[in-house]
């Protein structure tokens, strides 16, 4: 299964890659899965914003740490719900990872990022269609260090004790707070314009609501 | 109160980073245009290349993980080679300079104009300039490495600093005249004086070898003395080389103790006198002393180079900045004794420590520039060349040693700060921390490695990590209390102990992997040299431990001591 471990934890068989994959876009199709019938128009835009903020990270790769996937989760997250913001940075995390190295590390940066998603979801960044930058810029800051503190785990592999893994997160720090630093760069002249494009998309739950309320207007 | 007046003041300041990164690049091609170069393959070149007459000469070493072989080579000012000696028996310390010696006669004999060359495997060469052919030889005892400092003239002995002391020879035919043991040396020149030779070696003591072969020395201090000392006026200024720092030491020639001390950085270079001035070079900076009855500083620049320095153009210095696609640095020594330092581009701007070679033919002016990546860049000059033609424009444009990316971000900081100032001046808040965030943002990323190293080195010297046992029952006793390097590959250890005088963990398997002949490959990046494989075994990766405590930087930038044990392993091993 483990072919060997790696600076990023383990090292995955491509059987094992393959299976990871298979997980994790199952996962994804779940959390987009529901009772409720999608547009062609939810399905294309969701396609779009995955392709889209992927190649963003792809070509923004030489850049240590600075890339669009984290404030774009928390966006989505606050706008379209934490389901679909997590099936979001799930599937942003296996297209560019397609391109920029999949492995085991993977599973941590979609965990990451969905929990950041969540995370958006929780924090009235967008209150009645009004956008809060000031809250924003703050998440966007705080999420960097949460994701950088998420992916750390996939370097246990049982060697790690307590002190070396918190040594491990004090090296990185530096390019957490870079990361902090991007993300409030695109949060900053960003922000409100991705909130914008979102705003037209229901979240599931507002979705819910309305075909709840509609059914009792019916009755 | 209107807040304008006061962010643009906080504008202009944030400006002065930009200005002094223009400010750093003056560019060599206002005098200078690049004239030709000459790739020599998978070799470093680490002594400065050599113009003599209309020639010019150009040595190699072996590099770390290359397959090509240490030679020099001749070539025209046009850059046409004319003949080329490899020596396959050499290594990877071939860096003692190559002097060129007038013909002349003595009372050993007469000798026809010469080309010294010291090589690493202890055989010097005396060779005709014209041709290359042997003039005459002579092998000295190489101990792990041989001849690595530099040589003298004293009227028909040429002086040669070996591996384990020295020998003075006949300069007609290459017969020893004197021949004394000192201690083993690197990078250890000797120096003539009126009564006999000085030179240092690697535990720091300074010796002193009569005309006649008698030997006098006087242990400086512990540490490293990698260069000829220098005669001044108020004695001689011998640098030592420690740890983590340097101390330079003005000694009394008759007693050879020392009379004055200086503080230097690490990882000195090999300074160079002028006048009653001293040029000294080291990972921080670069420092002017002058020595009349005493040595004083009086200033500094900050630099790091840690090699040669060279006498250049217009009464300038050069030295290498000893880091990747850094430049040169340009010194100028003003009259009142104060040093600055302009950083240039001329093609050879990755790691190096060979000074820049220079020579005037023909009403012209020649630059030479080698680095790590073995490659000889010439550049040209008309002798009083004031104005900048057209064709000077074209090589601009097409230099390789333009710095893209530097002036790339340079341009993006001006626009990110006109940009804020703009929208200032529209009273556009929320636009004006738009472009600030870009601005930080930009610096961040400029100066995000350095930091990172920094940081870690920070949290290694907090690191709570006990140290673990880590000798090895099958290692050799003899090799406790020296430096020690094991190497994984495969499943099977091989180790080499011993080994001394190597500051870093990176430099200390570098010698290990010669000793064992296992070869490395490296790769160089904003956070230091990565060893990417050992005999062509990448893995998944290399770790390393020092005296068993995980390292989390780059093995260059690991300080090791007399004592260290440096063991590779492979990632999944761990």
């Amino acid at each position: 299964m483990f072919q060997a471990i790696g600076t990023h934890g383990p090292e995955v068989s491509p059987t094992m890659g393959l299976l990871l994959d298979i997980v994790l876009l199952s996962f994804a199709f779940w959390l987009l899965a529901g009772p409720n019938r999608r547009s062609v128009h939810d399905v294309v835009l969701m396609a779009t914003l995955v392709a889209s903020v992927s190649l963003l990270r792809v070509v923004m790769q030489p850049l240590p740490n600075v890339q669009p996937v984290t404030l774009a989760c928390l966006l989505v997250g606050a706008q379209l719900g934490a389901r679909r913001g997590a099936a979001f940075a799930v599937m942003v995390a296996m297209l560019s990872n397609f391109f920029m190295g999949d492995g085991w590390w993977t599973i941590f940066q979609a965990a990451g990022w969905a929990t950041v998603a969540v995370l958006g979801s929780r924090l009235s960044l967008v209150v009645d269609g009004v956008y809060n930058a000031g809250r924003t810029c703050v998440a966007a800051i705080g999420s960097a260090f949460l994701f950088g503190f998420i992916v750390s785990f996939s370097i246990l592999d049982g060697t790690f004790g307590v002190s070396e893994f918190m040594i491990y997160l004090a090296n990185g720090l530096p390019f957490d707070a870079l990361h902090a630093l991007g993300n409030l760069t695109f949060a900053i002249w960003f922000g409100a314009w991705f909130a914008g494009i979102l705003t037209q998309q229901q979240s599931i739950e507002s979705l819910e609501y309305t075909v709840v309320d509609s059914h009792g207007l019916d009755a | 109160m209107d807040p304008r007046p006061i962010i643009a003041a906080i504008l202009l300041l944030l400006l002065m980073p930009t200005f002094d990164a223009g400010a750093e690049q003056p560019s060599l091609n206002e005098d200078f245009s690049l004239d030709w170069t000459h790739d020599f393959g998978e070799v470093y070149i680490t002594t400065a290349p050599l113009f003599v007459s209309e020639q010019l000469f150009v040595r190699t070493s072996a590099s770390w993980g290359g397959s090509d072989t240490p030679s020099v080579t001749a070539f025209t000012l046009a850059g046409e080679p004319l003949w080329s000696h490899a020596n396959p028996s050499s290594s990877h310390h071939d860096m003692a300079p190559m002097m060129h010696v007038e013909q002349g006669n003595g009372a050993c004999g007469a000798w026809p104009d010469m080309l010294l060359i010291g090589w690493s495997d202890g055989r010097i060469e005396a060779r005709a300039p014209s041709d290359g052919d042997l003039l005459w030889s002579h092998q000295t005892e190489a101990v792990t490495w041989g001849i690595t400092g530099s040589m003298a003239v004293d009227e028909d002995r040429i002086v040669v600093p070996t591996r384990t002391g020295l020998v003075a020879l006949c300069a007609s035919d290459g017969q020893v005249m004197v021949e004394a043991t000192t201690g083993l040396g690197w990078r250890n020149g000797v120096t003539v004086g009126s009564d006999g030779y000085f030179l240092g070696d690697e535990q720091g003591t300074l010796w002193a070898v009569s005309r006649d072969g008698g030997v006098r020395s006087h242990s400086l201090e512990a540490g490293k003395i990698r260069h000829a000392p220098l005669i001044t006026s108020a004695g001689l200024f011998v640098q030592v080389q420690k740890d983590a720092s340097s101390t330079a030491h003005v000694v009394n020639p008759t007693t050879l103790t020392s009379t004055q001390t200086l503080d230097l950085g690490p990882s000195v270079a090999i300074p160079l006198g002028f006048e009653s001035y001293i040029l000294s070079a080291d990972s921080t900076a670069v420092r002017l002393f002058e020595c009349l009855e005493t040595c004083q500083f009086l200033s500094s620049s900050t630099f790091r180079s840690n090699g040669e320095i060279g006498r250049v153009h217009d009464g300038l210095f050069m030295l290498p900045y000893n880091g990747p696609d850094s430049g040169w640095g340009i010194v100028n020594v003003s009259n009142p004794g104060e040093v600055s330092v302009d950083t240039v581009f001329t093609g050879a701007d990755g790691y190096a420590t060979s000074g820049p070679g220079f020579g005037v033919s023909n009403g012209q002016q020649h630059l030479a520039f080698g680095s790590d990546e073995g490659v000889v860049y010439v550049h040209v000059a008309a002798l009083n060349e004031v104005a900048l033609s057209e064709t000077v424009e074209e090589d601009k444009a097409t230099d390789p040693g333009f710095a893209w990316g530097a002036q790339g971000v340079i341009f993006l900081l001006y626009i990110a700060l006109a940009g804020a100032a703009v929208q200032m001046f529209r009273n556009r808040g929320i636009s004006v921390l738009k472009f600030l965030s870009l601005y930080v943002l930009l610096i961040a990323l400029l100066v995000v490695d350095q930091v990172a190293v920094q940081w870690s080195q920070y949290v290694d010297e907090v690191n709570p990590t006990p140290t673990e046992e880590v000798w090895d029952p099958s290692w050799d006793e003899s090799w406790k209390g020296t430096q020690i390097v094991s190497i994984v590959i495969d499943g099977e250890m091989h180790a080499i102990g011993g080994l001394e005088g190597h500051d870093n963990a990176l430099d200390l398997t570098m010698a290990a992997c010669q000793e064992l002949g296992l070869e490395i490959t490296t790769e160089a990046t904003g956070m230091g040299t990565y060893v990417v494989a050992f005999n062509e075994v990448t893995g998944e990766g290399w770790e390393y431990t020092v005296d068993g405590r995980f390292a989390s930087v780059a093995a260059d930038f690991t300080v090791t001591d007399a004592s260290s044990i440096v063991q590779w392993h492979p990632v999944e091993a761990r």
